[in-house]
């Protein structure tokens, strides 16, 4: 084999500038093209970079469904999340969407969730607290608990083959203490919904 | 002097061969190259255009965490890009992500391609930041790995950028001391020529780790949620009122007699009303200061009133049951007993300056106060708020006349015959099924 004439060591020193510029002109034009003028997701052929999905196990049911309730009643649900990211995060708790029907029944509903270990939807008998929480008004969980930068609870997942689970024990009670028996009597019929949030996001 | 002229005989040197041209050749197409794209990520600043590294991967696989994404202010009067990529301030960060939907009330719905949820924020047209427009792959890479701590990742590119700069500095020394046919001394083209390139590649690498930090940060953070719902409600209840027995003292259902022999009249301050029976015996006019009422409309509404009352009081959830001798002092609540309740002595209801509390004594029989029997009214408590539902009958006082005075306070709803003894009483007695007799007995209707 013959050594590189001159010609061909000019034609490779002078060439690959303007090749390489072309070049990086085209992964750009290439880039944001495919990405900026498609008006679609491409969703479903997408998921070789991962997936994420955060499930629970009510099966639909809402766990903290209560009617008729009189003062001091107070009652326990569990919840096991179910995190199967394939990539690190933190998954966290918060409250949305609370609204209020008539009087400010919210205020009286104290609220608290203790992260843990066993139980399920159906019982809550096995549920080991790893750390304790502060009942609060619900509608003060929902002040300062609301999206997922101000949750709370966080749990940082290791996107663990199989999935991996926490679970969530949730109390509340109707709290009339320090009511005279007219405020008590104005919250008859009252009513509250709100969602109760656990959301993942990657690190 | 030594003049290296190759010639036929002279041995191959192995840095004239195809092996070092080409590495060199690749070298410099990657410096270019790297030069190039952090040129571009530099210009559409000049436009006015601003530029963010992506963080995450959520938009993959067409955006890349350490891509740089430029972006064109979206003026408020144009259109929704619908199904574009977009930037936007939500939560505190800058995401990148697409818009899918627009919702009824112009809120935007966004998603990350490779997300499989809808993003759970809702944003708004002032929250773009902008419409992306300019993806220049790669370039914001070695920001990223030294902001996420990726040491490895940053340590081996910056060795292959330097390698690659060596190899092209030494071979471009190398070509132009050959090709010109001059002396190898050229010790300042080395100079030159590396200077050249290493200030090329300088201003590069400069430009790939700075630039990104001028450029903002923006996410676009994989996220999924699961949640559950909370809906709770207050029981409700029929209300608790004295509505039409305001203004009587004794309502019956047959008969309200008074049997005090005559020195000892019966008195009542408020009416007499009785439905539907009409006998109301041995109570003289001056006696009564409300009037009586013999099965008339308003007799008739007081003793709906009392049953209406009666189903309301039932509803109630039980504070306590209570052994049937009462005595002490007892908070608000509704008290029930099994047997029947009786007083021998005092009870003190403590209102703890709440004027709306009520009592409620449910006996699932009778009801017996003792001669002398006391029911007490403390911290602002009130007697309408008081109320004692009976099962069979009540006796409110002893059997004799003499002796001291039982005070009896409340509303007394009674499913049998009533009997008062000596007997004063703040508040009501209604037999809802029979008689009420009464003997050297006051009655104060509460207003």
């Amino acid at each position: 084999m013959t050594r590189p004439s001159p010609r061909t060591r000019m034609l490779l020193r002078f060439g690959i500038a303007p090749v390489a510029i072309l070049l990086a002109g085209g992964m750009a034009w290439q880039a944001s093209t495919a990405a900026f003028t498609a008006v679609t997701r491409s969703a479903g052929n997408s998921w070789s970079s991962g997936s994420v999905a955060l499930t629970d196990d009510d099966l639909g049911v809402a766990a903290f469904t209560v009617t008729n309730l009189v003062p001091g009643q107070t009652g326990t649900k569990c919840l096991v999340v179910r995190s199967t990211a394939t990539m690190v995060g933190e998954v966290r708790s918060y409250v949305s969407n609370l609204s209020t029907n008539g009087a400010a029944l919210a205020d009286h509903i104290l609220f608290k969730i203790e992260p843990g270990t066993g139980g399920s939807f159906n019982s809550c008998t096995g549920f080991v607290a790893s750390t304790t929480d502060t009942a609060v008004a619900i509608s003060a969980a929902a002040t300062a608990r609301y999206d997922y930068a101000t949750g709370g609870h966080p749990w940082t997942t290791t996107a663990a083959a199989g999935g991996e689970t926490r679970s969530y024990r949730g109390t509340w009670t109707f709290d009339t203490t320090g009511m005279t028996q007219a405020q008590i009597d104005a919250l008859q019929g009252s009513s509250i919904t709100a969602d109760l949030v656990w959301e993942f996001r990657s690190n | 002097m030594l003049i290296l002229r190759p010639t036929a005989g002279t041995p191959r040197r192995f840095r004239d061969g195809w092996t070092p041209l080409l590495a060199a050749s690749v070298a410099r197409l990657y410096l270019v190259l790297l030069a190039a794209l952090a040129g571009l990520a530099l210009a559409p600043a000049l436009f006015g255009w601003s530029g963010s590294v992506v963080q995450s991967g959520s938009m993959e696989p067409k955006i890349s965490a350490g891509d740089v994404v430029f972006t064109s202010d979206l003026p408020s009067s144009s259109p929704i890009p619908l199904g574009r990529v977009v930037t936007f301030h939500v939560d505190g960060m800058l995401v990148i992500h697409r818009i899918v939907a627009i919702g009824d009330d112009d809120t935007l719905v966004t998603a990350g391609d490779a997300n499989p949820h809808l993003d759970p924020w809702s944003i708004r047209t002032p929250d773009i930041t902008g419409q992306a427009r300019l993806l220049i792959p790669y370039v914001g890479l070695p920001s990223l790995w030294l902001t996420q701590g990726d040491h490895l990742a940053f340590g081996v590119w910056a060795a292959l950028t330097l390698g690659a700069l060596v190899v092209v500095a030494l071979t471009d020394a190398d070509g132009r001391g050959r090709r010109a046919g001059t002396p190898r001394r050229s010790s300042d083209r080395v100079g030159r020529s590396a200077t050249l390139s290493g200030a090329v590649a300088g201003v590069a690498v400069l430009v790939l780790v700075a630039a990104p930090t001028s450029h903002e940060q923006a996410e676009a953070a994989f996220s999924a949620q699961t949640g559950t719902k909370l809906a709770m409600s207050a029981k409700a209840y029929s209300p608790i009122t004295v509505g039409a027995m305001a203004g009587y003292g004794i309502l019956a259902h047959t008969s309200v007699t008074d049997n005090s022999a005559s020195s000892e009249n019966s008195s009542v301050v408020g009416a007499i009303g009785t439905s539907p029976g009409r006998s109301v015996v041995n109570y003289s006019y001056q006696d009564v200061s409300g009037g009586v009422h013999l099965n008339d409309q308003s007799a008739t509404n007081g003793m709906s009133a009392a049953t209406a009352a009666r189903t309301a009081l039932n509803q109630r959830e039980v504070t306590a049951t209570l052994p049937s001798a009462l005595s002490g002092t007892l908070p608000r609540g509704t008290y029930v007993s099994t047997t029947g309740f009786s007083v021998a002595n005092t009870v003190i209801l403590d209102a703890k300056n709440d004027s709306s509390a009520r009592f409620v004594f449910r006996s699932a029989t009778t009801l017996t106060m003792a001669q002398g029997a006391r029911i007490v009214l403390a911290n602002g408590a009130r007697a309408e708020n008081v109320w004692w539902i009976v099962g069979t009958n009540a006796t409110l006082g002893g059997t004799t006349t003499t002796g001291s005075t039982t005070i009896a306070v409340g509303n007394y709803l009674v499913n049998g015959a009533a009997v008062i003894r000596t007997a004063r009483v703040s508040g009501r007695i209604v037999s809802i099924t029979s008689t009420v007799s009464s003997i050297n007995a006051d009655v104060f209707a509460p207003n």
